[in-house]
């Protein structure tokens, strides 16, 4: 176990875990106030449902906060994802699976780009990827002719060449949603708490020049970052696709911030504070418990965007809190 | 011509005497330099002057009526400006040089609409700078200027002032020779005006060209105030810096100097920090790097442990030429580096002593897939906490709760079992108390006994003087002479550092 050297503390535990605490309470208030929608079995799923394409997308970009370097774009990656999959297999006529290899393998190779970018040119990684981000929405917009992309009405100058298959359907829907979600957080947790590319992550994180000068190879674990967190834009995307079964125009961009919101909520997760898999489910867990809690209250759905920027805000101050405390 | 006496002058900081009833004048129109060892008070007794350390007792008098600086307003008031070595730190690097040299009326003199007027600032930036003999464009930005040039704009920004006495803190630490050439030209001009000039410097055979009178201090005394003549040779100086001879026994025993380990053969970075490096270390050998701060010594270190990049020149390890273009590449060919930039660059703070003391050899505890033995990660930072005597609560410990002298162990634990054959220490000792030191020497000894070669950097001449066997003396990022530790002493490595060529010169 953890040596603590300083005794409990309310606000040490609140920090630590008041993710969890809030979670919890969240679930007892709306169970009482919402008690017909809200507590239920299907409502449950419901949940784990809406908050799995924020947690894979979210997932990837632990890996950037933890190397230090902060991708702006995997919004529009996930978008690019979601375009890709389907036209490869709807106008292109590629097999399903290796669709979704073509896809992760593009959205790799745009990851590849951002790390050039930032590491040849030494572009600022925040504007770097701002840059890129811009470059991803045109050249999905240009792609898409502009209009939502649907798999069974073929635009100007194509031809559908096949029905996207059954399976690639219910990827997006539960229980294979789901548990897709789980696999990813399994094998993000295993690789960046238990391998040693995973603590290398870290370590260029906190200390790049240090870890440089350790050996370390840098640059490589940069580029690791950049790639990884494509990569997992990439399966969101997918999902994106799946889920909807059609492509609009900038839809992943809409997990931009939410992912964003879920890492660093998470961050502070049980005294890690570091960007982590499990704490960040937990931060999207949260988000989408009260979102859901919040329908079933019938709450005025524009507002509902002022309550996450609350939870954020008091994540982020608590845990600058345990920082200052360390 | 104007005159500042300062009597009984004494600073103290918690522990330190950093100054004791200093006695020392300045003259209009007149050269006088500065010098003294690290930490002998140069520095502080400039401070007192300009008004950056107001925490001083004793007398200062100007022109005969005494005065008090307790602030750098106060300073500037009576005519006394500084020029620190970092020029960098004085100027706003995306505005023009006339802005930079008007500088106080860009702040100061605007008056309530707060207009500039842009046809007076570069009108009265190009007089400042023409009156200095030197031609700059007002309108270039300062971002584009060469350090010499970035100098003389922050020399013409406190030219405008009603000047008296300037203060230039090493300034030609960093110029070539033509640009020194140059500054001593406008330092001529500007004594030739009747302003006081205070020149601080470690390269001694500088102020025999510019200085007129010098003053030596040592350890926060004032030694002797004289005038620079003929007769003054650099060997006196440098024994009046450094006074006494002191040695720290350190038990060096039971050490076999073997073959020979590393050999390098005119080493160079690519921007030629460094040029012309031969050395060469044998196995148990405590090699020391002397010269002062600022003679290439990490840059050298840095050099060869790839941190620069690609270098030139050969590096041979065990008489195999080995590839040490990066950092990696050279922990891969048997090289260690502890580096003198400690919290920045030798330990990641915000994380545990146990991850800092496997963070060279990590792999050394992966398995299949890279997946991470804890145990046996943890067994081996258990080790080495009691080898080293780290005195840590637990090795979970965040590292940047211990204190200097723990953390600089646990930068150099984490090379132990890497395997190296070679440990370069930069300046391992800077910043750790009396008691840490010792304990750091003690395993830098540990290290040779077990046959590794050391390479050790230290500005301190007594440290190089105790604990290395032979010693390279640097001076402008070459090596000025090799010496046999055993055959030499301080003063002959003050001498080579300063800039000392030969036999012949010290007549």
């Amino acid at each position: 176990m953890q040596n603590k050297t300083k005794s409990f503390s309310v606000g040490r535990f609140l920090t630590e875990w008041g993710a969890l605490v809030a979670i919890f309470l969240s679930f007892i208030i709306f169970s009482f106030t919402a008690k017909s929608v809200f507590f239920s079995w299907a409502n449950m799923i419901t949940i784990l449902r809406a908050i799995s394409i924020t947690t894979i997308i979210a997932l990837g970009a632990t890996f950037g906060f933890a190397a230090g370097v902060f991708d702006l774009s995997f919004g529009s990656i996930a978008t690019i994802a979601a375009a890709f999959s389907i036209t490869f297999m709807a106008w292109d006529n590629i097999p399903m699976p290796f669709a979704i290899l073509l896809t992760l393998l593009a959205c790799a190779a745009i990851g590849g780009i951002n790390a050039f970018l930032v590491i040849k040119t030494h572009i600022p990684a925040f504007l770097a990827t701002l840059g890129m981000m811009f470059i991803l929405d045109g050249i999905e917009l240009t792609y898409s002719g502009g209009s939502v992309i649907n798999p069974k009405v073929a635009p100007a100058g194509k031809t559908i060449m096949m029905a996207i298959p059954d399976l690639f359907n219910r990827l997006g829907k539960a229980p294979l949603i789901i548990i897709i979600m789980l696999i990813c957080i399994i094998l993000v947790e295993l690789f960046q708490h238990q391998t040693k590319h995973g603590r290398f992550l870290y370590m260029v994180g906190s200390n790049a020049e240090a870890a440089r000068l350790s050996g370390v190879k840098v640059n490589f674990y940069r580029t690791l970052a950049f790639i990884m967190t494509a990569v997992f834009s990439g399966i969101g995307g997918i999902l994106i696709a799946s889920r909807a079964g059609t492509v609009a125009a900038g839809v992943g961009g809409s997990f931009l911030m939410p992912a964003i919101a879920a890492v660093n909520i998470g961050a502070a997760m049980g005294g890690r504070n570091k960007p982590n898999a499990v704490g960040t489910f937990v931060g999207a867990a949260l988000i989408g418990v009260v979102e859901n809690g919040l329908y079933a209250l019938s709450f005025p759905y524009y507002a509902i965007n002022i309550v996450k920027g609350l939870i954020l805000l008091v994540a982020l101050i608590m845990s600058n809190y345990a920082n200052k405390e360390n | 011509m104007s005159k500042i006496i300062m009597e009984d002058i004494s600073v103290e900081f918690p522990g330190v005497k950093a100054l004791q009833h200093v006695d020392c004048d300045f003259e209009g129109g007149r050269v006088k330099a500065l010098v003294g060892a690290n930490g002998a008070g140069k520095s502080t007794l400039m401070k007192v002057l300009s008004g950056v350390n107001a925490q001083y007792t004793g007398q200062i008098e100007l022109d005969g009526v005494p005065v008090e600086i307790r602030s750098p307003s106060d300073a500037k008031r009576l005519g006394i400006e500084i020029v620190y070595q970092e020029v960098d730190t004085a100027l706003v690097p995306n505005l023009s040089v006339g802005e930079n040299v008007m500088m106080e009326y860009l702040v100061y003199g605007l008056g309530k609409g707060g207009v500039i007027d842009w046809n007076h600032l570069h009108t009265e930036a190009a007089k400042t700078l023409e009156n200095l003999h030197v031609s700059l464009d007002t309108k270039q930005l300062v971002s584009a200027l060469s350090l010499a040039q970035k100098q003389i704009v922050v020399i013409a920004r406190a030219m405008l002032g009603h000047c008296k006495f300037l203060i230039l803190d090493e300034p030609t630490a960093p110029l070539s020779v033509e640009e020194t050439k140059n500054l001593f030209e406008l330092v001529r001009r500007l004594r030739d005006k009747g302003i006081g000039v205070i020149f601080i410097s470690h390269r001694l055979n500088e102020l025999f060209e510019i200085c007129d009178s010098i003053t030596v201090l040592r350890d926060g005394q004032l030694i002797k105030t004289f005038e620079l003549d003929e007769k003054t040779t650099i060997p006196d100086i440098v024994e009046l810096m450094l006074g006494r001879v002191y040695n720290e026994a350190i038990d060096k025993s039971g050490r076999a100097i073997g073959g020979v380990l590393l050999n390098i053969k005119n080493l160079a970075d690519n921007e030629n920090r460094v040029q012309d490096i031969c050395l060469n270390v044998r196995s148990g050998e405590i090699v020391g790097l002397s010269g002062l701060v600022g003679a290439g010594k990490t840059e050298l270190c840095k050099t060869l442990f790839g941190a620069f990049g690609r270098q030139q020149g050969t590096i041979l390890i065990n008489d195999k030429k080995v590839r040490a273009d990066t950092p990696a590449a050279a922990v891969k060919a048997g090289m260690a580096f502890i580096p003198e930039e400690r919290r920045k660059e030798g330990i990641v703070v915000g994380e545990s002593v146990m991850e800092n003391l496997s963070l060279a050899t990590l792999k050394n505890h992966a398995r299949i897939l890279s997946l991470l033995n804890h145990k046996s990660e943890s067994r081996a930072a258990d080790t080495k906490v009691a080898d080293l005597k780290i005195k840590t609560p637990s090795i979970r410990q965040r590292v940047g709760l211990l204190s200097g002298g723990n953390q600089q162990k646990v930068t150099i634990g984490k090379w132990l079992d890497s395997g190296a054959e070679i440990y370069i220490f930069d300046e391992p000792t800077k910043g750790i108390d009396v008691g840490a030191k010792a304990e750091v020497y003690k395993l830098i000894v540990d290290l040779a006994r077990k046959g590794k070669g050391i390479i050790y950097a230290s500005s301190e001449q007594a440290e190089i003087m105790s604990l290395t066997d032979r010693v390279y003396v640097m001076y402008s990022g070459r090596i000025q002479k090799e010496l046999v530790t055993a055959d030499t002493n301080e003063a002959e490595l003050l001498f080579y550092s300063t800039g000392g060529k030969n036999d012949a010169e010290q007549n």
